[in-house]
């Protein structure tokens, strides 16, 4: 009776891991440029008007929400300085946006790129270069000719409570990225601190699109004087996500049922049924090849797994992977960061005891009872109040946890009357708006006086998604200094 | 004018409706690299083990390892401040979709310093950013005659930059997903730059065809019949049914505003506008309608001088060619001659450089005609030519066709059409235009099913001038 190595099925979650990442990305969601529901949600939105996205270009909002609903840049120049190096200088009008939910916007600005020809027709060599970065431009004019294009693009807006204060855009493409600092004000800064060169879009988080740029041979005066040319394209048009009221009651009427119901046919047709049988099959082969359920065997042989695959397993059964969350031994307490993707059990298991008289007695723990996703700051105000994705139906006050880039942190709250606002009543703030915020729960269990090595104890008898940390430091790593433990889900 | 019979609207709606289509349906596709459907075959294929028919690529020298990783690792031969451009390569075996060839060691293999378009890595750019290029490293079926035999060989990445060195990060991001693998094996990818050339770990790149089989019956028999299933469900997922009623209602909004269905009123549009279908909203289209909704093949020409599209029906289809011109009583017959491309192609099994005069192609094409034209059309690339031969021999022993060329082929310098390319089949057609007066837009149906068109002019016998203005597109 032979179970499956941990071998061929490490190898096998890999494959089903990236079967089940790929098909998501596909019909991704109105958020995920590229996917089959963004592009639906795009075409609603130009059929219907109005905006649907939490990502993309606005009209000018700055002053009234009308304004110019197609963003262009509106100008390239270019100087030839007489030694076959040309600057371009493209400008950009004010440009409104939402990112990450967030209104914001930016003055018209200009960027600067430099570029050279080295007057070769026949094999020459051009590029375009913005920074430290070149783009390499075919200078041979033939039917092979090929050409880079670049994308402009904005992403990792920083804010500083509700203000937009810096955006980058970026030029990039699979080949090179370069990016320039605009300030809140639209002023270009010709050398300014550049972060590391972000990954291309597809692979790093949302952006939004703003126009392409082809560099290619440049020629005048029967080809006597010879450069380079930037011709810019639009995807913008395309990619902004307001568009005016539609007026025509005829395209309204016939057009917009039609993708409502293509959109609930693409989520209809995403069945997970054929990946659920896959993992039955798992859990079977497991339970009758090896008398252990197939969670476990993952576990035990501590397989990788990743959050795409824990996703899927939840969405099919609601219960996650068993996840660790803390271990604890005489060379102290570290925790894993990890949140469950649906709640379980959570326990404490001593794995060695070395000194048993000293374990037991009560044991305070932050446990996760809830999370949310959250959108942003609250606009003009001056207190930490954070917009939440979702109406919770949490206590009006209590605690919640914060990551930050340096600890965990446990606040106050308040939650506002409608529910979908939280504010910050202690008396210190986080210094990061996070993606999102975890209700904590404060329970207490009680390790028993014969409490051996493999035992284990439940955090508390409700399921939970996760453990934030100990009530009593002191108390955790007197445990710590006598035993050897891990805090899990079973 | 409603909004719907404008090119500007339509144009964002079918961009929009297309990509969401395409997005959905390559999921689908098992033998495309990175999808769904792939992976699932990839999960079915950890548990069935062997190899799978139709599947090429490399496979463990010992094929009995449970270790299941091979190592074929590509060592850098080179080392500063040389200026070769080679790499070491171990033995390899490979699965070829039929059966195991084994590809002996080559050591100091060439990779070349020159990128796709000629230009050599060490020019000029200067600072610290040396320009260089990617090239995919692989096992390429070389077979002229005879036997087939196998050659370590390159395909050049068409994108290119201009990078500092000691950069391996972008490499398989730079992988395109359309490279010809029916007869090239990728085993690694290069950045090569002016001074060393720096070869990606294989295994992250390699599709590995061959995992040993497992050696118990039971996982086999519980996992397998769920993963067979799953990849069966993701092949067979049809996507289009989802647009079907986007597609009636904007035939619908277009009969309202214009009398005519979608497909009639842009038919007719394109002949006055400027105006293409979205390639992938024509594909939407054809699946729910199993016809073409129109594509051009070329623009409007005014001389012999004809700019093609090189564009593809969604599925073959008769062509039609039409007079764009109002023509009077004394207006003399002119003659459209095509060259119209057969439904299937083949595929290219060897390099084609300038000057050859033969060209081999995959399997046998006896039955083509013994003398003729044929097309050969290298995406990757952007390569296309048409090319005259006088006589055709099927090779069994290697199952491939040997075309003799009419001439030597004519192709611009440091082109080399790769294995893999398409050759399409052409036939000659003509489209008459009798004499005489005619009201603008009169056309003639070439009837037939073509996979497009490869080229066109038009041909008259009057002595005197004629205007010349006709657009050849689907039907």
């Amino acid at each position: 009776m032979a179970v499956i190595s941990p071998t061929y099925l490490q190898n096998l979650l890999y494959a089903i891991d990236k079967s089940y990442e790929s098909l998501k990305k596909a019909y991704g969601d109105k958020e995920s440029p590229g996917s089959a529901l963004y592009n639906l949600s795009l075409a609603k939105v130009l059929v219907r008007g109005g905006s649907d996205h939490e990502l993309g270009l606005l009209p000018n909002y700055s002053h009234t929400n009308e304004g110019n609903y197609v963003v262009s840049p509106t100008s390239v120049t270019r100087q030839d300085d007489g030694n076959n190096l040309n600057h371009f200088q493209i400008s950009f009008p004010t440009i409104s946006f939402v990112y990450k939910g967030v209104r914001g916007y930016v003055n018209s600005t200009t960027l600067k790129f430099n570029s050279k020809y080295d007057g070769n027709y026949e094999g020459g060599f051009a590029y375009v270069r913005g920074r430290d970065r070149y783009a390499r431009i075919n200078t041979t004019g033939t039917g092979s000719d090929r050409t880079t294009v670049f994308m402009v693009y904005i992403k990792d807006l920083q804010l500083n409570r509700d203000q937009v204060n810096k955006l980058y855009y970026y030029t990039g493409s699979l080949d090179y990225t370069t990016s320039h600092v605009v300030d809140k004000a639209g002023n270009y800064q010709s050398d300014p601190y550049v972060p590391p060169p972000p990954a291309p879009p597809s692979t790093d988080g949302p952006y939004i699109p703003l126009a392409y740029i082809k560099p290619s041979r440049y020629t005048e005066g029967g080809g006597d004087r010879t450069g380079i040319r930037l011709d810019l394209t639009r995807p913008y048009s395309l990619e902004q996500v307001h568009y005016a009221p539609q007026e025509e009651t005829g395209i309204l009427f016939n057009l917009l049922p039609a993708l409502i119901s293509a959109e609930s046919s693409v989520l209809n047709q995403s069945s997970l049924n054929p990946y659920k049988e896959v993992f039955d099959s798992l859990s079977s082969h497991c339970n009758s090849r090896a008398s252990i359920s197939f969670r476990e065997y993952v576990y035990n042989n501590g397989l990788v797994v990743s959050k795409s695959l824990r996703e899927l397993y939840s969405l099919l059964y609601n219960r996650d992977f068993i996840l660790n969350f803390c271990s604890g031994s005489r060379n102290g307490i570290s925790t894993t960061g990890a949140v469950a993707l649906a709640k379980g059990k959570i326990i404490i298991k001593f794995n060695e005891v070395s000194n048993r008289a000293a374990l037991p007695g009560a044991l305070g723990t932050y446990l996760i009872a809830d999370k949310v996703k959250v959108i942003g700051k609250v606009t003009g105000t001056t207190d930490y109040i954070l917009k939440l994705a979702n109406y919770v139906n949490w206590p009006q006050s209590g605690r919640v946890g914060i990551r930050s880039s340096f600890s965990n942190g446990i606040y106050d709250y308040s939650l506002g009357a409608e529910g979908d606002k939280l504010s910050i009543t202690s008396d210190s703030h986080p210094d990061v708006v996070p993606d999102e915020i975890y209700l904590l729960s404060e329970k207490t269990c009680v390790i028993p006086d014969n409490i051996a090595a493999g035992a284990s104890v439940d955090l508390a008898n409700e399921d939970y998604f996760g453990f934030w940390g100990f009530v009593d430091s002191a108390r955790a790593s007197q445990i710590a200094s006598n035993s050897s433990f891990v805090i899990r889900t079973v | 004018m409603s909004k719907i019979l404008t090119p500007e609207y339509v144009s964002m709606l079918e961009s929009v409706i297309g990509k969401s289509f395409r997005r959905l349906i390559q999921e689908s596709d098992s033998k495309t690299v990175g999808t769904a459907a792939y992976w699932a075959y990839k999960a079915k294929h950890v548990i069935k083990g062997g190899v799978s028919s139709g599947r090429v690529g490399i496979v463990p020298l010992d094929m009995f390892d449970a270790n299941l990783v091979p190592t074929y690792k590509i060592i850098n031969e080179r080392s500063l401040p040389t200026t070769s451009h080679t790499v070491s390569i171990p033995t390899l075996t490979i699965f070829n979709g039929e059966e195991f060839r084994t590809i002996p060691a080559v050591q100091n293999y060439n990779v070349g310093k020159l990128d796709g378009n000629g230009t050599a890595v060490d020019n000029p750019l200067g600072g610290s950013h040396p320009w260089r290029y990617s090239c995919i490293i692989g096992v390429l079926n070389n077979s002229t005659e005879g036997t087939v035999e196998y050659y370590i060989g390159t395909i050049k990445l068409p994108k290119r930059s201009a990078k500092g060195i000691n950069e391996y990060d972008d490499l398989y991001e730079s992988v395109p997903a359309t490279y010809p693998r029916e007869s090239f094996i990728p085993i690694s990818i290069a950045n090569v730059t002016a001074t060393k050339v720096y070869p990606s770990s294989s295994f992250h790149f390699t599709d590995i065809v061959y995992r040993p089989t497992i050696q118990d019956d039971e996982p086999l028999q519980d996992l397998f019949p769920a993963l067979n299933k799953l990849e069966d469900y993701l092949e067979s997922i049809d996507f289009s049914y989802a647009f079907q009623p986007f597609m009636e209602a904007l035939n619908t909004v277009t009969r309202l505003s214009a009398n005519v269905s979608f497909k009639e009123y842009w038919d007719r549009k394109r002949l006055e506008i400027q105006f293409r279908h979205n390639k992938d909203f024509r594909m939407l289209y054809h699946r729910l309608y199993k016809r073409e909704l129109g594509v051009d093949y070329t623009d409007t020409f005014s001389s012999n001088s004809v700019t093609m599209t090189y564009e593809e029906p969604a599925v073959p289809c008769a062509v039609e060619v039409v007079d764009m011109l109002s023509r009077n009583q004394g207006h003399p017959t002119v003659s459209v001659i095509l060259n119209v491309k057969e439904p299937g192609f083949a595929r290219l099994q060897s390099r084609i450089q300038p000057g050859d005069e033969f060209v081999y192609v995959n399997g046998d094409l006896s039955s083509w005609p013994s003398a003729g034209k044929i097309f050969i059309e290298d995406d990757f690339y952007g390569i296309r030519t048409i090319v005259g031969y006088n006589s055709i021999t099927y090779h069994s022993s290697g199952d491939f066709t040997k075309f003799d060329l009419s001439g030597p082929i004519d192709l611009e310098p440091n082109i080399i059409i790769g294995p893999g390319a398409r050759v399409y089949r052409l036939s000659e057609k003509i489209a008459h235009f009798n004499s005489g007066s005619s009201p603008a837009y009169r056309s003639v149906v070439v009837e037939g099913q073509y996979l497009g068109v490869a080229a066109a002019y038009a041909t008259y016998s009057y002595s005197g001038t004629v205007d010349i203005n006709f657009k050849v597109r689907s039907y």
